[in-house]
Protein backbone atom coordinates (compact mmCIF):
# COMPACT_ATOMS: atom_id res chain seq x y z
CA UNK A 1 0.00 0.00 0.00
CA UNK A 2 2.33 2.41 0.53
CA UNK A 3 4.15 2.12 -3.20
CA UNK A 4 0.02 2.98 -3.94
CA UNK A 5 0.33 5.91 -1.61
CA UNK A 6 3.74 7.32 -2.93
CA UNK A 7 2.81 6.82 -6.65
CA UNK A 8 -0.81 8.83 -5.58
CA UNK A 9 0.43 11.40 -3.70
CA UNK A 10 4.34 11.80 -4.91
CA UNK A 11 3.92 14.94 -7.04
CA UNK A 12 2.01 16.98 -4.27
CA UNK A 13 4.86 15.96 -1.51
CA UNK A 14 7.54 16.90 -4.67
CA UNK A 15 5.90 20.09 -5.03
CA UNK A 16 5.96 21.09 -1.28
CA UNK A 17 8.72 19.52 -0.51
CA UNK A 18 10.41 21.93 -3.25
CA UNK A 19 9.06 25.62 -2.60
CA UNK A 20 10.32 24.13 1.43
CA UNK A 21 13.70 23.37 0.25
CA UNK A 22 13.48 26.54 -1.96
CA UNK A 23 12.68 28.06 1.30
CA UNK A 24 15.35 27.10 3.33
CA UNK A 25 18.21 27.92 1.12
CA UNK A 26 17.00 31.41 0.87
CA UNK A 27 16.92 31.43 4.73
CA UNK A 28 20.28 29.72 5.26
CA UNK A 29 21.91 32.61 2.73
CA UNK A 30 20.11 35.52 4.51
CA UNK A 31 21.30 34.41 7.51
CA UNK A 32 24.95 34.15 6.96
CA UNK A 33 24.26 37.34 4.46
CA UNK A 34 22.82 39.13 7.70
CA UNK A 35 25.41 37.82 10.50
CA UNK A 36 28.06 39.60 8.22
CA UNK A 37 26.37 43.41 7.69
CA UNK A 38 26.11 45.54 10.55
CA UNK A 39 22.64 46.49 12.02
CA UNK A 40 22.23 49.70 9.72
CA UNK A 41 23.19 47.74 6.71
CA UNK A 42 20.61 44.72 7.67
CA UNK A 43 18.02 47.38 8.01
CA UNK A 44 17.99 49.04 4.82
CA UNK A 45 19.10 45.45 2.88
CA UNK A 46 16.33 42.88 4.94
CA UNK A 47 13.44 44.93 6.00
CA UNK A 48 11.41 44.51 3.04
CA UNK A 49 12.27 41.38 3.10
CA UNK A 50 11.55 39.75 6.50
CA UNK A 51 7.93 41.46 6.28
CA UNK A 52 7.25 39.32 3.14
CA UNK A 53 9.04 36.29 4.71
CA UNK A 54 6.41 36.51 7.67
CA UNK A 55 3.53 37.03 5.84
CA UNK A 56 4.67 34.02 3.37
CA UNK A 57 5.28 31.65 6.21
CA UNK A 58 2.32 32.67 8.21
CA UNK A 59 0.20 31.05 4.75
CA UNK A 60 2.34 28.35 4.13
CA UNK A 61 1.26 25.67 6.99
CA UNK A 62 -2.78 25.87 6.27
CA UNK A 63 -1.70 26.16 1.92
CA UNK A 64 0.34 23.07 1.92
CA UNK A 65 -1.49 21.50 4.96
CA UNK A 66 -4.86 21.71 2.70
CA UNK A 67 -3.32 21.24 -0.42
CA UNK A 68 -2.13 17.62 0.69
CA UNK A 69 -4.43 16.80 3.36
CA UNK A 70 -7.89 18.04 1.23
CA UNK A 71 -7.47 16.02 -1.60
CA UNK A 72 -6.17 13.14 0.09
CA UNK A 73 -9.19 11.49 0.54
CA UNK A 74 -11.59 13.63 -1.43
CA UNK A 75 -10.44 13.09 -5.03
CA UNK A 76 -9.80 9.59 -4.68
CA UNK A 77 -13.73 9.22 -3.40
CA UNK A 78 -14.51 11.78 -6.22
CA UNK A 79 -13.21 9.13 -8.68
CA UNK A 80 -14.81 6.17 -7.72
CA UNK A 81 -11.03 4.60 -7.27
CA UNK A 82 -11.89 4.16 -3.27
CA UNK A 83 -13.71 1.35 -4.57
CA UNK A 84 -11.19 -0.40 -6.07
CA UNK A 85 -8.60 0.53 -3.19
CA UNK A 86 -11.50 -1.12 -0.58
CA UNK A 87 -12.07 -4.54 -2.63
CA UNK A 88 -8.27 -5.76 -2.41
CA UNK A 89 -6.50 -7.60 0.13
CA UNK A 90 -6.12 -4.20 2.40
CA UNK A 91 -7.85 -3.62 5.42
CA UNK A 92 -9.84 0.15 5.16
CA UNK A 93 -7.39 1.33 8.38
CA UNK A 94 -4.53 0.39 6.30
CA UNK A 95 -5.90 1.94 3.44
CA UNK A 96 -5.87 5.27 5.24
CA UNK A 97 -2.66 5.18 7.48
CA UNK A 98 -0.84 4.67 5.01
CA UNK A 99 -2.33 7.76 2.92
CA UNK A 100 -2.20 9.69 5.92
CA UNK A 101 1.29 8.94 6.41
CA UNK A 102 2.80 9.06 3.19
CA UNK A 103 0.87 12.15 2.24
CA UNK A 104 1.36 14.32 5.58
CA UNK A 105 4.76 13.04 7.28
CA UNK A 106 7.10 14.48 4.63
CA UNK A 107 4.97 18.28 4.78
CA UNK A 108 4.93 18.13 8.55
CA UNK A 109 8.44 17.57 9.29
CA UNK A 110 9.41 19.70 6.52
CA UNK A 111 7.89 22.74 7.83
CA UNK A 112 8.94 21.47 11.12
CA UNK A 113 12.38 21.47 9.63
CA UNK A 114 12.06 25.17 7.89
CA UNK A 115 10.57 26.21 11.20
CA UNK A 116 13.88 25.52 13.01
CA UNK A 117 16.41 26.63 9.50
CA UNK A 118 14.33 30.44 10.42
CA UNK A 119 14.97 29.69 14.07
CA UNK A 120 18.25 29.96 13.29
CA UNK A 121 18.35 33.15 10.86
CA UNK A 122 16.27 34.87 12.90
CA UNK A 123 18.95 36.41 15.38
CA UNK A 124 20.25 38.10 12.67
CA UNK A 125 17.47 39.59 11.72
CA UNK A 126 16.16 40.27 14.99
CA UNK A 127 16.52 44.21 15.36
CA UNK A 128 13.73 44.38 12.32
CA UNK A 129 10.69 43.13 14.32
CA UNK A 130 9.11 43.06 17.54
CA UNK A 131 8.90 40.51 20.38
CA UNK A 132 9.48 36.66 19.05
CA UNK A 133 7.46 35.47 21.37
CA UNK A 134 4.33 38.07 19.78
CA UNK A 135 2.13 37.41 16.51
CA UNK A 136 3.83 36.99 13.57
CA UNK A 137 7.41 36.23 14.66
CA UNK A 138 5.80 32.91 17.11
CA UNK A 139 4.47 31.94 14.70
CA UNK A 140 7.41 31.64 11.81
CA UNK A 141 9.71 29.64 13.62
CA UNK A 142 10.69 27.47 15.96
CA UNK A 143 8.38 23.79 15.89
CA UNK A 144 4.84 25.09 16.05
CA UNK A 145 4.82 25.46 12.50
CA UNK A 146 5.34 21.80 11.78
CA UNK A 147 2.48 21.42 14.16
CA UNK A 148 0.08 23.89 12.03
CA UNK A 149 0.89 21.92 9.31
CA UNK A 150 -0.44 18.74 10.86
CA UNK A 151 -3.65 20.88 12.20
CA UNK A 152 -4.28 22.21 8.16
CA UNK A 153 -3.30 18.84 6.90
CA UNK A 154 -5.61 16.49 9.06
CA UNK A 155 -8.19 18.98 9.08
CA UNK A 156 -8.53 18.66 5.27
CA UNK A 157 -8.09 15.14 5.21
CA UNK A 158 -10.90 14.01 7.75
CA UNK A 159 -13.27 16.83 5.93
CA UNK A 160 -12.48 15.11 2.48
CA UNK A 161 -13.97 11.90 3.91
CA UNK A 162 -17.06 13.71 5.15
CA UNK A 163 -18.13 16.14 2.50
CA UNK A 164 -16.47 13.96 -0.35
CA UNK A 165 -15.05 16.32 -2.64
CA UNK A 166 -11.78 17.90 -2.92
CA UNK A 167 -12.40 21.63 -3.22
CA UNK A 168 -14.96 21.32 -0.20
CA UNK A 169 -11.93 19.67 2.05
CA UNK A 170 -9.60 22.36 0.93
CA UNK A 171 -11.96 25.24 1.70
CA UNK A 172 -12.73 23.49 5.03
CA UNK A 173 -9.24 22.93 6.22
CA UNK A 174 -8.17 26.60 5.33
CA UNK A 175 -12.04 27.89 7.05
CA UNK A 176 -11.43 25.25 9.92
CA UNK A 177 -7.58 26.61 10.61
CA UNK A 178 -7.76 29.67 10.60
CA UNK A 179 -10.05 30.87 13.56
CA UNK A 180 -8.39 28.04 15.62
CA UNK A 181 -4.78 30.01 14.74
CA UNK A 182 -5.85 33.19 16.22
CA UNK A 183 -7.88 32.23 18.91
CA UNK A 184 -4.81 30.13 20.52
CA UNK A 185 -2.49 32.97 19.69
CA UNK A 186 -4.57 35.42 21.63
CA UNK A 187 -6.20 33.64 23.94
CA UNK A 188 -4.27 30.90 25.11
CA UNK A 189 -0.73 31.76 24.23
CA UNK A 190 -0.21 34.61 27.30
CA UNK A 191 -1.90 31.73 29.13
CA UNK A 192 1.22 29.25 29.20
CA UNK A 193 2.94 30.47 31.80
CA UNK A 194 2.53 33.00 34.63
CA UNK A 195 3.09 36.46 33.23
CA UNK A 196 6.29 38.43 35.41
CA UNK A 197 4.87 41.96 36.21
CA UNK A 198 6.64 45.03 36.90
CA UNK A 199 7.50 48.75 36.31
CA UNK A 200 9.12 48.55 33.04
CA UNK A 201 11.29 50.87 31.39
CA UNK A 202 13.22 51.17 28.29
CA UNK A 203 15.52 48.46 28.77
CA UNK A 204 12.84 45.80 29.14
CA UNK A 205 11.63 46.85 25.66
CA UNK A 206 15.41 46.13 24.34
CA UNK A 207 14.93 42.77 25.34
CA UNK A 208 12.00 42.23 23.41
CA UNK A 209 10.09 41.00 26.30
CA UNK A 210 6.36 39.96 25.31
CA UNK A 211 4.04 42.61 27.00
CA UNK A 212 0.60 40.84 27.54
CA UNK A 213 -0.91 43.59 29.59
CA UNK A 214 -0.27 47.32 30.16
CA UNK A 215 -1.15 49.58 32.92
CA UNK A 216 0.09 52.73 34.53
CA UNK A 217 0.60 53.30 38.11
CA UNK A 218 2.14 56.51 40.19
CA UNK A 219 5.49 56.67 42.13
CA UNK A 220 4.13 54.15 44.93
CA UNK A 221 2.54 51.41 42.61
CA UNK A 222 -0.81 52.57 42.97
CA UNK A 223 -3.04 51.66 39.63
CA UNK A 224 -3.31 55.64 38.88
CA UNK A 225 -5.82 56.54 35.44
CA UNK A 226 -3.52 58.34 33.09
CA UNK A 227 -5.81 60.78 32.06
CA UNK A 228 -6.84 62.09 35.65
CA UNK A 229 -3.77 62.77 36.72
CA UNK A 230 -1.36 63.75 33.64
CA UNK A 231 -4.65 65.64 31.78
CA UNK A 232 -2.69 66.29 28.10
CA UNK A 233 0.80 66.30 28.86
CA UNK A 234 1.03 62.62 29.04
CA UNK A 235 5.12 63.22 28.15
CA UNK A 236 5.77 65.29 30.72
CA UNK A 237 3.87 63.32 33.55
CA UNK A 238 6.28 60.44 32.72
CA UNK A 239 9.52 62.64 32.65
CA UNK A 240 8.72 63.73 36.06
CA UNK A 241 8.00 60.24 37.14
CA UNK A 242 4.68 60.70 38.13
CA UNK A 243 3.69 58.10 36.09
CA UNK A 244 5.23 54.87 35.37
CA UNK A 245 4.38 52.00 32.89
CA UNK A 246 3.60 48.94 34.70
CA UNK A 247 3.65 45.54 32.15
CA UNK A 248 2.60 41.84 32.49
CA UNK A 249 5.08 40.19 30.43
CA UNK A 250 6.90 36.74 29.23
CA UNK A 251 10.62 37.50 28.77
CA UNK A 252 12.08 36.17 25.44
CA UNK A 253 13.65 32.96 27.00
CA UNK A 254 10.20 31.28 27.65
CA UNK A 255 10.26 31.31 23.44
CA UNK A 256 11.22 27.80 23.32
CA UNK A 257 9.21 25.92 26.37
CA UNK A 258 5.89 28.12 24.35
CA UNK A 259 6.58 26.81 21.01
CA UNK A 260 6.69 23.37 22.73
CA UNK A 261 3.13 23.58 24.64
CA UNK A 262 1.80 25.27 21.34
CA UNK A 263 3.25 22.71 19.33
CA UNK A 264 1.73 20.35 21.72
CA UNK A 265 -1.58 22.30 21.70
CA UNK A 266 -2.25 21.73 18.05
CA UNK A 267 -0.61 18.33 17.39
CA UNK A 268 -3.72 17.23 20.24
CA UNK A 269 -6.51 18.54 17.89
CA UNK A 270 -4.06 17.34 14.79
CA UNK A 271 -4.50 13.78 16.67
CA UNK A 272 -8.38 14.63 17.43
CA UNK A 273 -9.16 15.24 13.98
CA UNK A 274 -7.99 11.87 13.07
CA UNK A 275 -9.72 10.33 15.54
CA UNK A 276 -13.37 11.60 13.81
CA UNK A 277 -11.63 10.66 10.69
CA UNK A 278 -10.76 6.80 11.96
CA UNK A 279 -14.39 7.31 13.20
CA UNK A 280 -16.30 8.36 10.38
CA UNK A 281 -14.26 5.45 8.26
CA UNK A 282 -15.73 2.60 10.50
CA UNK A 283 -18.83 4.31 11.02
CA UNK A 284 -20.17 6.71 8.71
CA UNK A 285 -18.89 6.32 5.14
CA UNK A 286 -20.60 5.04 3.23
CA UNK A 287 -18.74 3.77 -0.24
CA UNK A 288 -21.46 2.53 -2.37
CA UNK B 1 -22.87 -28.76 4.59
CA UNK B 2 -22.35 -27.14 1.66
CA UNK B 3 -20.36 -24.11 1.14
CA UNK B 4 -22.24 -21.58 -0.77
CA UNK B 5 -20.04 -18.99 -2.93
CA UNK B 6 -22.91 -16.39 -1.62
CA UNK B 7 -25.10 -16.87 0.79
CA UNK B 8 -27.96 -14.36 2.73
CA UNK B 9 -29.85 -14.88 5.42
CA UNK B 10 -32.66 -12.18 6.41
CA UNK B 11 -30.48 -9.79 4.15
CA UNK B 12 -31.29 -5.91 4.12
CA UNK B 13 -29.56 -2.63 3.59
CA UNK B 14 -31.16 0.21 4.49
CA UNK B 15 -30.53 3.79 2.88
CA UNK B 16 -31.53 7.53 4.00
CA UNK B 17 -34.08 7.25 1.44
CA UNK B 18 -35.39 3.68 2.10
CA UNK B 19 -34.57 0.26 2.02
CA UNK B 20 -32.49 -0.67 -1.05
CA UNK B 21 -32.44 -4.54 0.02
CA UNK B 22 -34.94 -6.20 2.10
CA UNK B 23 -35.56 -9.74 3.86
CA UNK B 24 -33.18 -11.07 1.32
CA UNK B 25 -32.62 -15.33 1.74
CA UNK B 26 -30.55 -17.03 -1.16
CA UNK B 27 -27.92 -18.84 -2.23
CA UNK B 28 -25.37 -19.01 -5.28
CA UNK B 29 -23.92 -22.26 -5.61
CA UNK B 30 -20.08 -22.34 -6.37
CA UNK B 31 -18.86 -23.29 -9.84
CA UNK B 32 -21.55 -21.77 -11.49
CA UNK B 33 -22.34 -18.39 -13.30
CA UNK B 34 -24.80 -16.82 -11.41
CA UNK B 35 -27.01 -14.22 -13.14
CA UNK B 36 -28.20 -11.37 -10.97
CA UNK B 37 -30.73 -9.62 -12.37
CA UNK B 38 -33.46 -6.56 -11.64
CA UNK B 39 -34.16 -3.54 -13.31
CA UNK B 40 -31.94 -0.16 -11.90
CA UNK B 41 -32.47 0.19 -8.62
CA UNK B 42 -33.44 -3.38 -7.72
CA UNK B 43 -30.58 -3.92 -5.33
CA UNK B 44 -27.86 -5.32 -7.38
CA UNK B 45 -25.08 -3.01 -7.21
CA UNK B 46 -25.74 -3.50 -3.09
CA UNK B 47 -26.11 -7.08 -2.89
CA UNK B 48 -22.21 -7.27 -4.05
CA UNK B 49 -21.31 -4.55 -2.40
CA UNK B 50 -22.36 -6.28 0.78
CA UNK B 51 -20.46 -9.42 -0.19
CA UNK B 52 -17.19 -7.13 -0.78
CA UNK B 53 -17.43 -6.03 2.86
CA UNK B 54 -17.93 -2.13 1.18
CA UNK B 55 -21.24 -1.83 3.10
CA UNK B 56 -22.25 -3.52 6.31
CA UNK B 57 -26.14 -5.01 6.26
CA UNK B 58 -28.63 -3.44 8.20
CA UNK B 59 -30.09 -6.69 8.87
CA UNK B 60 -28.94 -10.13 8.46
CA UNK B 61 -26.08 -11.44 6.88
CA UNK B 62 -24.23 -12.28 3.76
CA UNK B 63 -21.30 -15.39 3.90
CA UNK B 64 -18.84 -15.20 0.98
CA UNK B 65 -17.63 -18.86 0.93
CA UNK B 66 -18.79 -19.17 4.64
CA UNK B 67 -17.37 -16.17 5.70
CA UNK B 68 -18.77 -12.93 6.70
CA UNK B 69 -16.95 -9.63 5.10
CA UNK B 70 -14.35 -8.54 7.61
CA UNK B 71 -12.01 -5.75 8.36
CA UNK B 72 -9.35 -6.62 6.73
CA UNK B 73 -10.34 -6.09 2.75
CA UNK B 74 -12.46 -8.07 0.33
CA UNK B 75 -12.21 -12.11 1.06
CA UNK B 76 -8.86 -13.53 -0.56
CA UNK B 77 -11.07 -15.37 -2.54
CA UNK B 78 -13.42 -12.79 -3.94
CA UNK B 79 -12.63 -10.60 -6.49
CA UNK B 80 -15.10 -7.56 -7.35
CA UNK B 81 -15.32 -5.36 -10.56
CA UNK B 82 -18.02 -2.54 -9.80
CA UNK B 83 -19.91 -1.15 -12.74
CA UNK B 84 -17.81 2.07 -13.49
CA UNK B 85 -14.93 0.13 -13.50
CA UNK B 86 -12.69 2.25 -11.02
CA UNK B 87 -8.87 2.70 -10.77
CA UNK B 88 -6.31 5.05 -10.80
CA UNK B 89 -6.88 7.26 -13.53
CA UNK B 90 -3.27 8.82 -13.63
CA UNK B 91 -1.73 5.58 -13.21
CA UNK B 92 -0.36 3.56 -16.38
CA UNK B 93 -1.93 0.32 -17.00
CA UNK B 94 1.49 -0.92 -15.97
CA UNK B 95 1.75 0.73 -12.46
CA UNK B 96 -2.12 -0.59 -12.07
CA UNK B 97 -0.85 -4.09 -12.18
CA UNK B 98 1.94 -2.88 -9.81
CA UNK B 99 -0.98 -1.98 -7.60
CA UNK B 100 -2.57 -5.00 -8.56
CA UNK B 101 0.49 -7.09 -7.15
CA UNK B 102 1.11 -5.06 -3.84
CA UNK B 103 -2.50 -4.85 -2.57
CA UNK B 104 -2.78 -8.74 -2.80
CA UNK B 105 -1.06 -11.75 -1.81
CA UNK B 106 -2.54 -14.12 -3.79
CA UNK B 107 -1.46 -11.87 -6.87
CA UNK B 108 -0.74 -13.65 -10.38
CA UNK B 109 1.29 -11.60 -11.71
CA UNK B 110 2.17 -13.53 -15.07
CA UNK B 111 -1.66 -14.18 -15.83
CA UNK B 112 -2.69 -10.90 -15.11
CA UNK B 113 -0.23 -9.69 -17.63
CA UNK B 114 -1.80 -12.18 -20.22
CA UNK B 115 -4.70 -11.15 -19.81
CA UNK B 116 -4.04 -7.24 -20.25
CA UNK B 117 -1.52 -8.38 -23.56
CA UNK B 118 -4.18 -10.45 -25.00
CA UNK B 119 -7.01 -7.58 -25.01
CA UNK B 120 -3.59 -5.14 -26.61
CA UNK B 121 -3.72 -2.88 -24.22
CA UNK B 122 -0.31 -0.59 -24.39
CA UNK B 123 1.38 -1.04 -20.95
CA UNK B 124 2.32 2.56 -20.74
CA UNK B 125 -0.89 3.71 -21.58
CA UNK B 126 -2.23 6.19 -18.74
CA UNK B 127 -5.46 4.42 -17.29
CA UNK B 128 -7.72 7.81 -18.51
CA UNK B 129 -7.04 7.88 -21.59
CA UNK B 130 -8.05 4.30 -22.42
CA UNK B 131 -10.90 3.64 -24.22
CA UNK B 132 -13.91 1.87 -22.14
CA UNK B 133 -13.43 -1.36 -23.70
CA UNK B 134 -9.77 -1.61 -22.96
CA UNK B 135 -10.69 -0.15 -19.64
CA UNK B 136 -13.11 -3.22 -18.58
CA UNK B 137 -10.46 -5.51 -19.86
CA UNK B 138 -7.80 -3.98 -17.53
CA UNK B 139 -10.54 -3.70 -14.70
CA UNK B 140 -10.96 -7.25 -15.64
CA UNK B 141 -7.45 -8.53 -15.76
CA UNK B 142 -6.71 -6.94 -12.63
CA UNK B 143 -9.81 -8.48 -10.61
CA UNK B 144 -8.63 -12.21 -12.37
CA UNK B 145 -4.93 -11.75 -11.11
CA UNK B 146 -6.16 -12.00 -7.69
CA UNK B 147 -7.04 -15.49 -8.72
CA UNK B 148 -10.40 -15.31 -7.04
CA UNK B 149 -12.59 -18.30 -6.50
CA UNK B 150 -15.71 -16.28 -7.00
CA UNK B 151 -15.98 -13.16 -8.93
CA UNK B 152 -18.67 -10.46 -8.64
CA UNK B 153 -19.25 -8.37 -11.77
CA UNK B 154 -21.20 -5.48 -11.62
CA UNK B 155 -23.11 -4.94 -14.91
CA UNK B 156 -19.70 -5.28 -16.70
CA UNK B 157 -21.03 -4.79 -20.27
CA UNK B 158 -22.65 -1.85 -19.80
CA UNK B 159 -21.58 1.45 -21.89
CA UNK B 160 -19.56 -1.37 -24.36
CA UNK B 161 -19.49 -1.30 -27.62
CA UNK B 162 -21.47 -4.52 -29.23
CA UNK B 163 -17.84 -5.83 -30.34
CA UNK B 164 -16.36 -4.77 -26.87
CA UNK B 165 -19.06 -6.85 -25.48
CA UNK B 166 -18.40 -9.99 -27.12
CA UNK B 167 -14.19 -9.84 -26.48
CA UNK B 168 -14.92 -9.23 -23.05
CA UNK B 169 -17.62 -12.40 -22.41
CA UNK B 170 -15.37 -14.18 -24.79
CA UNK B 171 -12.55 -13.68 -22.31
CA UNK B 172 -14.36 -14.19 -19.15
CA UNK B 173 -16.00 -17.75 -20.37
CA UNK B 174 -12.25 -18.74 -21.04
CA UNK B 175 -11.35 -17.87 -17.71
CA UNK B 176 -14.33 -19.69 -16.33
CA UNK B 177 -13.64 -22.56 -18.42
CA UNK B 178 -10.17 -23.01 -17.55
CA UNK B 179 -10.30 -22.61 -13.83
CA UNK B 180 -13.66 -23.40 -12.88
CA UNK B 181 -14.65 -20.08 -10.97
CA UNK B 182 -17.55 -19.09 -9.86
CA UNK B 183 -19.09 -16.24 -11.46
CA UNK B 184 -22.08 -13.66 -10.60
CA UNK B 185 -22.74 -11.30 -13.12
CA UNK B 186 -25.54 -8.64 -13.01
CA UNK B 187 -27.10 -6.91 -16.18
CA UNK B 188 -30.10 -5.03 -16.99
CA UNK B 189 -30.12 -6.83 -20.31
CA UNK B 190 -31.29 -9.93 -20.28
CA UNK B 191 -30.18 -10.70 -23.65
CA UNK B 192 -26.87 -10.40 -22.82
CA UNK B 193 -26.95 -13.36 -19.90
CA UNK B 194 -29.32 -15.81 -21.89
CA UNK B 195 -27.18 -19.09 -22.82
CA UNK B 196 -24.44 -17.55 -20.98
CA UNK B 197 -25.77 -18.31 -17.17
CA UNK B 198 -26.68 -21.74 -15.47
CA UNK B 199 -28.09 -19.77 -12.20
CA UNK B 200 -30.48 -16.98 -11.70
CA UNK B 201 -31.07 -14.84 -8.71
CA UNK B 202 -34.11 -12.23 -9.68
CA UNK B 203 -34.12 -8.86 -7.60
CA UNK B 204 -36.60 -6.30 -8.13
CA UNK B 205 -37.69 -4.01 -5.29
CA UNK B 206 -34.61 -4.49 -3.21
CA UNK B 207 -36.41 -8.54 -2.68
CA UNK B 208 -35.87 -11.71 -4.16
CA UNK B 209 -38.51 -12.47 -6.90
CA UNK B 210 -36.78 -15.65 -8.09
CA UNK B 211 -34.15 -18.01 -7.53
CA UNK B 212 -32.83 -21.64 -8.92
CA UNK B 213 -30.83 -23.31 -11.66
CA UNK B 214 -32.02 -21.94 -15.02
CA UNK B 215 -32.46 -25.26 -16.51
CA UNK B 216 -35.17 -26.41 -13.59
CA UNK B 217 -37.14 -22.74 -13.45
CA UNK B 218 -37.70 -23.14 -17.12
CA UNK B 219 -38.67 -26.72 -17.17
CA UNK B 220 -40.82 -25.38 -13.99
CA UNK B 221 -42.61 -22.92 -16.19
CA UNK B 222 -44.71 -23.07 -18.96
CA UNK B 223 -46.00 -20.07 -21.48
CA UNK B 224 -49.67 -20.92 -22.48
CA UNK B 225 -51.71 -19.43 -25.02
CA UNK B 226 -55.34 -20.26 -25.04
CA UNK B 227 -58.54 -18.92 -25.20
CA UNK B 228 -59.10 -16.07 -23.00
CA UNK B 229 -62.93 -17.98 -21.92
CA UNK B 230 -60.19 -20.81 -20.42
CA UNK B 231 -60.14 -21.53 -16.85
CA UNK B 232 -56.68 -19.95 -15.22
CA UNK B 233 -54.02 -22.28 -14.39
CA UNK B 234 -52.78 -22.30 -10.54
CA UNK B 235 -49.06 -20.80 -9.91
CA UNK B 236 -50.04 -17.75 -12.59
CA UNK B 237 -47.36 -15.48 -12.75
CA UNK B 238 -48.08 -13.04 -15.60
CA UNK B 239 -51.41 -13.10 -17.61
CA UNK B 240 -52.03 -10.69 -20.89
CA UNK B 241 -55.36 -10.60 -22.50
CA UNK B 242 -56.11 -9.64 -25.65
CA UNK B 243 -60.10 -9.21 -27.19
CA UNK B 244 -59.69 -12.87 -27.95
CA UNK B 245 -56.32 -14.64 -26.55
CA UNK B 246 -55.17 -14.95 -23.77
CA UNK B 247 -51.09 -15.33 -23.02
CA UNK B 248 -49.83 -16.55 -19.67
CA UNK B 249 -46.74 -17.60 -18.03
CA UNK B 250 -47.17 -19.95 -15.02
CA UNK B 251 -45.06 -22.29 -12.76
CA UNK B 252 -46.94 -25.47 -14.03
CA UNK B 253 -46.76 -28.14 -16.43
CA UNK B 254 -48.95 -29.00 -19.14
CA UNK B 255 -52.73 -27.43 -18.74
CA UNK B 256 -55.36 -29.29 -20.85
CA UNK B 257 -56.81 -26.53 -23.75
CA UNK B 258 -54.29 -24.66 -23.53
CA UNK B 259 -51.33 -24.28 -25.95
CA UNK B 260 -48.15 -25.19 -23.85
CA UNK B 261 -43.79 -24.16 -24.12
CA UNK B 262 -41.25 -23.87 -22.36
CA UNK B 263 -40.19 -20.19 -21.70
CA UNK B 264 -36.48 -18.58 -22.91
CA UNK B 265 -35.03 -17.45 -20.11
CA UNK B 266 -36.02 -13.35 -21.02
CA UNK B 267 -39.51 -14.20 -21.15
CA UNK B 268 -39.20 -15.88 -18.11
CA UNK B 269 -37.37 -12.60 -16.40
CA UNK B 270 -39.59 -10.25 -17.79
CA UNK B 271 -43.00 -11.93 -16.64
CA UNK B 272 -41.24 -11.57 -13.16
CA UNK B 273 -39.72 -8.53 -13.83
CA UNK B 274 -43.18 -7.17 -14.82
CA UNK B 275 -45.58 -8.88 -12.31
CA UNK B 276 -43.39 -7.27 -9.44
CA UNK B 277 -43.93 -3.70 -10.86
CA UNK B 278 -47.49 -4.58 -11.19
CA UNK B 279 -47.62 -5.03 -7.14
CA UNK B 280 -45.39 -2.61 -6.53
CA UNK B 281 -47.48 -0.05 -8.49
Amino acid sequence: MTWVAWRQQRLQVLISLAIITALAAVMVYTGFDARSLDETAVEDKYGMYLGYLQLLLLALPVLLGAFAGGPLFAREIEQGAHVFSLTQSIGRTRWWATKIAVAGLPVVLGMTLLGLVNAWADPALSTLRGARLAIPSFEVQGVAIGAYTALAFTLGATAGLLVRNTLGAMVTAIVGYVPVLIAVGNGLRPHYAEPQGGVVDSTMLREKAWRVETSYVDGAGNPVDLRAVCGDDVNRCFEEGKVRVHALFHPDDRFWAFQAVEAGVFLALSAALLGLGAWVLHRRLRLA
Amino acid sequence: MTTYALDATALGMRYRRGWGLRDCEFQLPTGRISALIGPNGAGKSTLMRLATGLLRPTTGSIRVLGEEPGRHGTHRKLAFLAQDKPLYRGFTVAEMLRAGAVLNPSWDDEYAWRLVREADVPPQAKVGTLSGGQRTRVALAIALGRRPEVVLLDEPLADLDPLAREDVMRTLMAEVADSGMTVVLSSHVIADLDGVCDHLLLLAGGRVRLQGDVEDLLAQHRVLIGSRELVMPDGVVEARTTERQATVIARTGPVPGWEADEPSLEELAMAYLRSARAVAA
